[in-house]
């Protein structure tokens, strides 16, 4: 069984970025897939580049950022959690009477006392603002705890010009780019060139993953490290992982990430593999506002080695060397029906075999479906049987019609028709969002859309009822 | 279940992406470019390194990456790398440039090529003046002093996304764009080129390579579409288009010396090739 699961990741390559039994690097030195552009964006490592807001994010992040979600949701969830000890809403004025939350000793001053002291209030509110505005000064996370040696030390001069020298050396007496702001926990795993850990932040108290580059090569920094780093702090978005640090030191460079909980795999494992339609919806639109926002980065650095087996597009399987973003889209196709289906939807062990599956499929490409296919070489021998296409209900009977609408526009033979991530993020499939989604603000969450959150997945295990396999599979439509 | 990788010896490249050549995108460089300008007269503030060295080291700088035949934005990312660096470091050694435009070219060319310069050819091309240790160490430097801001805003990043505005025909593009690289890659060699954004440097290529091939008529016309494109002043285009044509005499009139100069040749410097590779035989 755990060979299996192992197996299941390895070919999915839907693992949070570093889990334990596959890490970033050993896919990259493994499928060799270690470059940028389209295809390093959405498969060198999998998914692991785009964060999916799955259950545990929704409860520890979005309940803080958008309090409005809290009325629909179960409050106690937020009590609860450890996190909650120092909610982001206590730089809002006025105090939320339902909040009860535990509070850590910076509290203690905090929302009980609000109650009960006016004059409690306009300190915090003061002490709150001076930190406030010099986090904004200094273009700093709203969440980011500062040392009040550094607010009273700093605060004073709010009103001087700040230079860039300035800001960095303030962000440095922070603790940014600092070992010594990182706690060490366990070990998520160890590849070609990198190590990976969680850790924890001791700025903000949040959990990260610390990934370790050892500079000790041959050619020095590795060239995937360099662009890791150089796409990556730029990229500021609700679904693409985010790097928070860089430290550099002697013999490592090691780049702090936001931890995330699980990827999909690892989501999709823990719900028995039958996720409720609504998440899939959800999911796959996060999945696409991930993917056109690294588009609208355009870098022109492309790899020699694209896409894991099982996403990758018939044109490259047929040897096609020109590629571009719409290589990305065959597999959210793929991911598509996966997320609904429960499998993978061409699950092929050999390019020969991957191909068979497909047109077997989605019936055998012709000039007019796949320009030029017919004059290709490597098509040949795939020219006869011809296959006819299935009806995608017959695929995917879960799908309903725009679903199955999107899929089919997804999963086009022709590259040049092939849906990309913005239009698809309008397609009436995705109607029941609202015509804001497909333009919210790129750090914002699809969470913060009013009435729009999770379902209980169908699959989830709860205590007592072991799953019930294929039986229960087959009652889906 | 094992997962094939079908590794071939070809580099893949990407084709024209549509979504490249989109508005936004433009408008995005258009915006970022701002953020990403190298101050005038960047070199006065250096102690020990003068105009004329970085000049000689650009001229080194140019010659390898083309004997390499790097990817064409590798030189002018370098080059960029190296006026950053010497923009927030005062006080580089001169006995430091080439160590420093070294590493600046290792970076820039791990950054964009597939298979990147490695360490032992540089230092070979440095004629063992540094040492490996040297070029990693300066690497990390590099990279720190940019902050790990590697990829600025090229004029390559606007070339085909105004190429593609002028709707020009198809074969008219592909020369336009070969000359055009050409002058976008000997323009950092001129130290105060620098001051040029690189939305005008980009439009200046393209009016220089369209003056080539038409009158001076029509180039003016579609020196103004560009203008318009990049929203800038018509006054620095037609300057910075000036500079790119000198510079590129320049270096015509250098080659052409120096063949001249070449006894077992004895060419004329005004017949084109073409016709020299027939009187060969």
């Amino acid at each position: 069984m755990h060979e299996k699961m192992k197996r299941l990741k390895q070919r999915l390559g839907l693992r949070k970025p570093f889990s334990k039994s596959n890490t970033y690097d050993e896919g990259l030195s493994r499928y060799a897939i270690p470059e940028n552009g389209p295809a390093q964006n959405m498969l060198h490592a999998g998914f692991s580049d785009y964060t999916l807001n799955t259950s545990s994010q929704y409860e520890k992040g979005v309940l803080h950022e958008y309090p409005h979600v809290l009325d629909t949701t179960d409050t106690s969830k937020q009590s609860s959690h450890p996190l909650n000890g120092r909610p982001r809403e206590r730089l809002q004025s006025a105090p939320d009477p339902n909040s009860h939350s535990p509070l850590t000793d910076e509290d203690t001053n905090g929302t009980e006392a609000e109650f009960v002291s006016p004059s409690h209030i306009t300190f915090r509110q003061r002490r709150n603002l001076s930190e406030h505005d010099l986090s904004k000064r200094l273009s700093l996370p709203a969440d980011l705890r500062l040392p009040q040696t550094f607010i009273a030390k700093h605060a004073p001069k709010m009103n001087e010009p700040l230079s860039i020298r300035q800001r960095r050396a303030s962000l440095s007496e922070i603790g940014f780019g600092k070992v010594e702001s990182y706690t060490k926990l366990d070990k998520l795993g160890e590849g070609t060139y990198a190590t990976v850990y969680k850790g924890k932040s001791r700025l903000t108290d949040d959990l990260v993953a610390l990934k370790e580059i050892r500079l000790e090569h041959e050619e020095g920094a590795p060239c995937t490290a360099i662009r890791e780093v150089s796409l990556l702090r730029d990229l500021k978005h609700n679904n693409i992982v985010t790097l928070h640090d860089i430290i550099h030191t002697d013999k490592s460079l090691t780049l702090v990430f936001e931890y995330l909980e699980k990827d999909l795999k690892q989501y999709m494992d823990d719900c028995g593999n039958i996720m409720s339609m609504g998440n899939v919806k959800l999911f796959l639109f996060q999945l696409l506002r991930g993917l056109a926002r690294a588009k609208s980065i355009p870098t022109k650095t492309y790899s020699n080695e694209v896409v894991t087996l099982w996403y990758r597009p018939p044109e490259v399987l047929l040897g096609l060397t020109n590629y571009s973003s719409q290589i990305d889209m065959w597999g959210v196709g793929c991911i598509f029906f996966e997320m609904a289906s429960g499998s993978p939807l061409f699950p092929g062990s050999t390019i020969e075999d991957e191909l068979h599956l497909i047109f077997k499929t989605l019936g055998t490409p012709t000039d007019e479906t796949m320009p030029g296919v017919t004059s290709n070489p490597e098509f040949a021998p795939y020219r006869s049987p011809v296959y006819m296409p299935e009806p995608v209900v017959a695929i995917a009977p879960r799908f309903d019609l725009d679903a199955a609408d999107l899929f089919s526009k997804l999963l086009n033979y022709d590259k040049e028709k092939r849906m990309v991530a913005q239009p698809a993020m309008s397609h009436p499939y995705f109607k029941c969002f609202g015509s804001k989604a497909a333009h919210l603000p790129p750090e914002d969450s699809i969470f913060s859309l009013p009435g729009v959150r999770l379902e209980k997945d169908p699959g989830l295990r709860s205590s007592g009822i072991t799953h019930g396999g294929k039986r229960r599979q087959s009652m889906l439509f | 279940m094992e997962l094939l990788c079908s590794e071939t010896n070809r580099i893949q490249r990407a084709y024209k992406d549509p979504v490249f050549l989109q508005d936004s995108v433009l408008q995005q460089h258009l915006k970022l470019e701002k953020f990403c300008q190298i101050p005038a007269n960047h070199l006065d503030q250096q102690e020990d390194i003068k105009p004329f060295m970085r000049r000689v080291v650009a001229q080194w700088m140019s010659e390898v990456c083309e004997e390499q035949q790097c990817e064409e934005e590798v030189f002018t990312l370098s080059m960029n790398f190296l006026d950053r660096v010497l923009v927030v470091t005062k006080s580089i050694a001169r006995t430091n440039l080439q160590l420093l435009a070294t590493a600046c070219m290792f970076s820039a060319s791990k950054l964009k090529e597939t298979l990147p310069l490695t360490a032992e050819k540089l230092v070979l091309y440095t004629d063992n003046s540094i040492t490996r240790q040297q070029l990693l160490d300066w690497e990390m430097l590099v990279l720190s002093k940019l902050k790990f801001d590697l990829s600025p805003v090229l004029a390559f990043d606007f070339l085909d996304i105004l190429l593609d505005r002028l709707r020009l025909p198809k074969e008219t593009q592909v020369y336009l764009r070969g000359l055009a690289v050409s002058y976008i890659n000997i323009l950092p060699l001129d130290e105060k080129c620098v001051v040029y954004s690189p939305s005008v440097i980009a439009s200046a290529c393209l009016c220089a390579s369209i003056e080539k091939i038409t009158n001076s008529w029509r180039a003016a016309l579609y020196s103004r579409i560009l203008k318009d494109l990049i929203g800038a002043d018509m006054e620095q285009l037609v300057e910075c288009t000036q500079r790119v044509k000198q510079q590129v005499g320049d270096k015509d009139s250098k080659y052409s010396k120096e063949s001249s100069k070449d006894p077992p040749k004895p060419l004329h410097p005004g017949t084109p090739t073409d016709v020299l590779d027939i009187s060969v035989n």
